[in-house]
Protein backbone atom coordinates (compact mmCIF):
# COMPACT_ATOMS: atom_id res chain seq x y z
CA UNK A 1 0.00 0.00 0.00
CA UNK A 2 1.51 3.33 -0.90
CA UNK A 3 2.20 5.83 2.17
CA UNK A 4 0.00 8.38 2.21
CA UNK A 5 1.44 10.87 3.22
CA UNK A 6 4.01 10.54 0.18
CA UNK A 7 1.06 10.36 -1.93
CA UNK A 8 -1.16 13.12 -0.86
CA UNK A 9 2.12 15.33 -0.64
CA UNK A 10 2.59 15.07 -4.22
CA UNK A 11 -0.79 15.33 -5.85
CA UNK A 12 -1.08 18.70 -3.62
CA UNK A 13 2.47 19.41 -5.13
CA UNK A 14 1.82 18.78 -8.63
CA UNK A 15 -2.50 19.68 -9.43
CA UNK A 16 -3.02 21.66 -5.59
CA UNK A 17 -2.75 24.98 -7.58
CA UNK A 18 -4.97 23.74 -10.72
CA UNK A 19 -7.24 22.05 -8.83
CA UNK A 20 -7.98 25.59 -6.12
CA UNK A 21 -7.87 27.14 -9.58
CA UNK A 22 -10.49 25.42 -10.76
CA UNK A 23 -12.68 25.53 -8.24
CA UNK A 24 -12.06 29.10 -7.04
CA UNK A 25 -13.64 30.05 -11.05
CA UNK A 26 -16.25 28.67 -10.11
CA UNK A 27 -17.39 28.99 -6.64
CA UNK A 28 -15.83 32.30 -6.05
CA UNK A 29 -15.50 31.33 -2.22
CA UNK A 30 -11.93 30.04 -0.85
CA UNK A 31 -12.93 28.36 1.65
CA UNK A 32 -15.63 26.77 -0.45
CA UNK A 33 -12.86 26.00 -3.08
CA UNK A 34 -10.58 24.58 -0.57
CA UNK A 35 -13.30 21.92 0.86
CA UNK A 36 -13.75 20.85 -2.72
CA UNK A 37 -9.74 20.23 -3.09
CA UNK A 38 -9.87 18.33 -0.05
CA UNK A 39 -12.86 16.07 -0.82
CA UNK A 40 -11.61 15.85 -4.65
CA UNK A 41 -8.02 14.43 -2.63
CA UNK A 42 -9.78 12.36 -0.42
CA UNK A 43 -12.28 10.71 -3.26
CA UNK A 44 -9.35 10.42 -5.39
CA UNK A 45 -7.15 8.59 -2.60
CA UNK A 46 -10.22 6.23 -1.84
CA UNK A 47 -10.70 5.19 -5.30
CA UNK A 48 -7.11 5.23 -6.98
CA UNK A 49 -7.42 2.00 -7.58
CA UNK A 50 -10.05 3.26 -10.51
CA UNK A 51 -7.44 5.47 -11.86
CA UNK A 52 -5.91 3.39 -14.65
CA UNK A 53 -3.59 5.79 -15.90
CA UNK A 54 -5.85 5.86 -19.29
CA UNK A 55 -5.65 9.61 -18.82
CA UNK A 56 -3.07 12.17 -17.65
CA UNK A 57 -3.81 12.23 -13.27
CA UNK A 58 -4.86 15.67 -13.10
CA UNK A 59 -7.26 14.83 -15.71
CA UNK A 60 -9.14 12.33 -13.65
CA UNK A 61 -8.64 14.52 -10.67
CA UNK A 62 -10.05 17.45 -12.12
CA UNK A 63 -12.70 14.82 -13.71
CA UNK A 64 -13.65 14.33 -9.78
CA UNK A 65 -13.52 17.80 -9.26
CA UNK A 66 -16.08 18.74 -11.70
CA UNK A 67 -18.70 16.24 -9.93
CA UNK A 68 -18.27 18.27 -6.61
CA UNK A 69 -18.69 21.55 -8.24
CA UNK A 70 -22.05 20.68 -9.86
CA UNK A 71 -23.23 18.77 -6.72
CA UNK A 72 -22.59 22.13 -4.88
CA UNK A 73 -23.41 24.61 -7.13
CA UNK A 74 -27.10 22.85 -7.49
CA UNK A 75 -27.59 22.00 -3.70
CA UNK A 76 -26.90 25.74 -3.14
CA UNK A 77 -29.19 26.39 -6.08
CA UNK A 78 -31.82 24.32 -3.95
CA UNK A 79 -31.71 25.33 -0.99
CA UNK A 80 -31.56 28.80 -1.58
CA UNK A 81 -35.02 28.72 -3.97
CA UNK A 82 -36.71 26.93 -0.92
CA UNK A 83 -39.12 29.68 0.11
CA UNK A 84 -37.89 32.20 -2.22
CA UNK A 85 -40.30 33.34 -5.32
CA UNK A 86 -38.56 33.28 -8.72
CA UNK A 87 -36.11 36.21 -9.21
CA UNK A 88 -37.93 39.29 -9.90
CA UNK A 89 -37.01 41.03 -13.57
CA UNK A 90 -34.98 43.61 -12.82
CA UNK A 91 -35.08 45.03 -16.62
CA UNK A 92 -37.87 48.12 -15.38
CA UNK A 93 -34.58 49.36 -13.65
CA UNK A 94 -33.02 49.34 -16.89
CA UNK A 95 -35.89 50.06 -19.54
CA UNK A 96 -38.76 52.05 -19.49
CA UNK A 97 -42.57 50.08 -20.00
CA UNK A 98 -42.26 50.56 -23.99
CA UNK A 99 -39.21 48.70 -23.83
CA UNK A 100 -37.12 51.69 -24.84
CA UNK A 101 -33.72 52.52 -22.63
CA UNK A 102 -34.30 54.30 -19.14
CA UNK A 103 -31.54 56.55 -19.67
CA UNK A 104 -28.60 57.08 -22.79
CA UNK A 105 -25.96 54.37 -22.60
CA UNK A 106 -22.47 55.22 -23.35
CA UNK A 107 -19.64 52.85 -24.97
CA UNK A 108 -17.08 51.97 -23.18
CA UNK A 109 -13.30 53.36 -23.93
CA UNK A 110 -11.02 51.34 -21.70
CA UNK A 111 -9.22 48.40 -23.23
CA UNK A 112 -10.19 44.73 -21.65
CA UNK A 113 -5.79 44.09 -22.20
CA UNK A 114 -5.18 47.04 -19.98
CA UNK A 115 -8.21 46.73 -17.60
CA UNK A 116 -7.56 43.31 -16.82
CA UNK A 117 -4.52 43.84 -14.73
CA UNK A 118 -5.74 47.17 -12.97
CA UNK A 119 -5.82 46.02 -9.33
CA UNK A 120 -8.20 49.31 -8.36
CA UNK A 121 -10.90 47.86 -11.51
CA UNK A 122 -10.55 44.23 -10.73
CA UNK A 123 -11.86 45.22 -7.01
CA UNK A 124 -14.56 47.11 -8.15
CA UNK A 125 -15.38 44.05 -10.52
CA UNK A 126 -15.17 42.02 -7.60
CA UNK A 127 -17.81 43.90 -5.28
CA UNK A 128 -19.76 44.11 -8.62
CA UNK A 129 -20.05 40.60 -9.05
CA UNK A 130 -20.63 40.07 -5.19
CA UNK A 131 -23.80 41.90 -5.27
CA UNK A 132 -25.68 39.61 -8.34
CA UNK A 133 -28.22 37.61 -7.33
CA UNK A 134 -27.60 34.12 -6.47
CA UNK A 135 -28.47 32.21 -9.43
CA UNK A 136 -27.50 35.16 -11.65
CA UNK A 137 -23.96 35.34 -9.99
CA UNK A 138 -23.58 31.27 -10.21
CA UNK A 139 -24.28 31.23 -13.91
CA UNK A 140 -22.36 33.95 -14.88
CA UNK A 141 -19.28 32.96 -13.17
CA UNK A 142 -19.21 29.93 -14.79
CA UNK A 143 -19.99 31.24 -17.97
CA UNK A 144 -17.38 34.67 -18.35
CA UNK A 145 -14.96 33.60 -14.93
CA UNK A 146 -14.26 29.84 -15.56
CA UNK A 147 -15.22 30.13 -19.72
CA UNK A 148 -17.67 27.55 -19.65
CA UNK A 149 -19.69 26.76 -22.98
CA UNK A 150 -23.57 27.53 -21.98
CA UNK A 151 -24.46 23.79 -22.20
CA UNK A 152 -21.81 22.96 -19.68
CA UNK A 153 -23.42 26.02 -17.74
CA UNK A 154 -26.76 24.63 -18.00
CA UNK A 155 -25.66 20.73 -17.39
CA UNK A 156 -24.10 22.08 -13.74
CA UNK A 157 -26.64 23.95 -12.79
CA UNK A 158 -29.40 22.18 -14.35
CA UNK A 159 -31.27 24.93 -15.82
CA UNK A 160 -32.41 25.46 -19.72
CA UNK A 161 -30.64 27.00 -21.83
CA UNK A 162 -33.25 30.11 -22.60
CA UNK A 163 -33.40 30.26 -18.31
CA UNK A 164 -29.34 30.66 -18.87
CA UNK A 165 -29.55 33.18 -21.42
CA UNK A 166 -32.25 35.19 -19.21
CA UNK A 167 -30.09 34.85 -16.10
CA UNK A 168 -26.74 35.94 -18.22
CA UNK A 169 -28.85 38.94 -19.88
CA UNK A 170 -29.87 40.20 -16.29
CA UNK A 171 -26.43 40.04 -15.35
CA UNK A 172 -24.78 41.66 -17.55
CA UNK A 173 -27.52 44.62 -17.46
CA UNK A 174 -26.38 45.21 -13.84
CA UNK A 175 -22.86 44.77 -14.01
CA UNK A 176 -22.50 46.82 -16.71
CA UNK A 177 -24.05 49.64 -14.42
CA UNK A 178 -22.83 48.67 -11.14
CA UNK A 179 -19.33 49.15 -13.41
CA UNK A 180 -20.52 52.58 -15.13
CA UNK A 181 -21.55 53.66 -11.65
CA UNK A 182 -18.35 52.50 -9.41
CA UNK A 183 -16.03 52.71 -11.80
CA UNK A 184 -16.40 55.26 -14.87
CA UNK A 185 -18.37 57.09 -13.12
CA UNK A 186 -15.28 57.95 -10.46
CA UNK A 187 -13.40 59.53 -13.20
CA UNK A 188 -11.06 55.97 -13.82
CA UNK A 189 -13.08 56.34 -17.30
CA UNK A 190 -9.58 57.09 -19.90
CA UNK B 1 -37.23 51.66 -33.04
CA UNK B 2 -37.41 52.35 -29.52
CA UNK B 3 -39.92 49.87 -28.38
CA UNK B 4 -37.40 47.05 -29.25
CA UNK B 5 -34.06 47.57 -27.39
CA UNK B 6 -35.22 45.91 -24.15
CA UNK B 7 -35.45 42.77 -26.79
CA UNK B 8 -32.21 43.78 -28.84
CA UNK B 9 -29.72 44.05 -25.76
CA UNK B 10 -31.01 40.47 -25.17
CA UNK B 11 -30.26 39.20 -28.50
CA UNK B 12 -26.43 41.41 -27.84
CA UNK B 13 -26.05 39.61 -25.00
CA UNK B 14 -26.70 36.10 -26.55
CA UNK B 15 -24.67 36.43 -28.86
CA UNK B 16 -22.09 35.46 -26.56
CA UNK B 17 -23.70 32.74 -25.66
CA UNK B 18 -24.87 31.62 -28.56
CA UNK B 19 -25.08 31.50 -32.61
CA UNK B 20 -27.96 33.74 -33.16
CA UNK B 21 -30.54 32.74 -36.03
CA UNK B 22 -30.22 34.64 -39.30
CA UNK B 23 -33.16 36.08 -38.65
CA UNK B 24 -32.16 37.52 -35.22
CA UNK B 25 -28.80 38.26 -36.92
CA UNK B 26 -31.03 40.90 -39.27
CA UNK B 27 -32.87 42.14 -36.26
CA UNK B 28 -30.03 42.83 -34.26
CA UNK B 29 -27.51 44.65 -37.04
CA UNK B 30 -30.71 46.54 -38.23
CA UNK B 31 -31.76 47.54 -35.17
CA UNK B 32 -28.19 48.98 -34.15
CA UNK B 33 -27.95 50.64 -37.30
CA UNK B 34 -30.30 52.97 -35.78
CA UNK B 35 -29.94 53.47 -32.26
CA UNK B 36 -26.48 54.56 -30.70
CA UNK B 37 -27.95 53.32 -27.40
CA UNK B 38 -27.72 49.95 -28.27
CA UNK B 39 -24.71 50.71 -30.53
CA UNK B 40 -23.00 51.68 -27.30
CA UNK B 41 -24.84 49.04 -24.99
CA UNK B 42 -23.19 46.30 -27.27
CA UNK B 43 -19.74 47.62 -27.80
CA UNK B 44 -19.59 47.58 -23.88
CA UNK B 45 -20.76 44.43 -23.58
CA UNK B 46 -18.54 42.87 -26.15
CA UNK B 47 -15.41 44.64 -24.21
CA UNK B 48 -16.72 42.90 -20.72
CA UNK B 49 -16.64 39.78 -22.57
CA UNK B 50 -13.28 40.40 -23.72
CA UNK B 51 -11.97 41.67 -20.39
CA UNK B 52 -13.11 38.27 -18.59
CA UNK B 53 -11.18 36.20 -21.34
CA UNK B 54 -8.05 38.26 -20.23
CA UNK B 55 -8.84 38.06 -16.56
CA UNK B 56 -8.60 34.13 -17.44
CA UNK B 57 -5.74 34.02 -18.49
CA UNK B 58 -3.99 36.13 -16.25
CA UNK B 59 -5.58 34.31 -13.30
CA UNK B 60 -3.46 31.19 -14.02
CA UNK B 61 -0.60 33.37 -12.74
CA UNK B 62 -2.59 34.65 -9.75
CA UNK B 63 -4.60 32.21 -8.06
CA UNK B 64 -2.41 30.25 -6.39
CA UNK B 65 -3.01 28.12 -2.77
CA UNK B 66 -1.52 29.99 -0.03
CA UNK B 67 1.46 28.06 2.09
CA UNK B 68 -1.14 28.10 5.33
CA UNK B 69 -4.09 26.65 2.60
CA UNK B 70 -1.62 23.93 1.18
CA UNK B 71 -0.76 22.82 5.17
CA UNK B 72 -4.57 23.06 6.21
CA UNK B 73 -5.32 20.73 3.40
CA UNK B 74 -2.41 18.01 4.13
CA UNK B 75 -3.08 18.05 7.86
CA UNK B 76 -6.92 17.35 7.02
CA UNK B 77 -6.08 14.67 4.29
CA UNK B 78 -3.92 12.95 6.80
CA UNK B 79 -6.30 12.90 9.69
CA UNK B 80 -9.26 11.55 7.64
CA UNK B 81 -7.27 9.18 6.20
CA UNK B 82 -4.39 8.52 8.43
CA UNK B 83 -4.18 5.41 10.37
ZN1 LIG C 1 -32.05 50.32 -29.20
Amino acid sequence: MPDIRHTAEGWLEEHGDHLYRFAMLRVRDPEVALDLVQETLLAAWQGRDRFRGSSSLRTWLVGILKHKITDHIRREIRDRELGKAVENDPSSMFFKADGSWNENQHAWKEDPEILCRNHQFRGVLEDCLERLPDKQQKVFMLREMAGEATDAVCKICNITPTHAHVLLHRARLALRKCLEINWLGKGNSS
Amino acid sequence: MKHACRKVSRLASDALDRKLSPLERLRLHFHLLLCVNCRNFRSSLQRLHETFEHIRSVQAHELKLTKDQRRRLLMELERKLGD
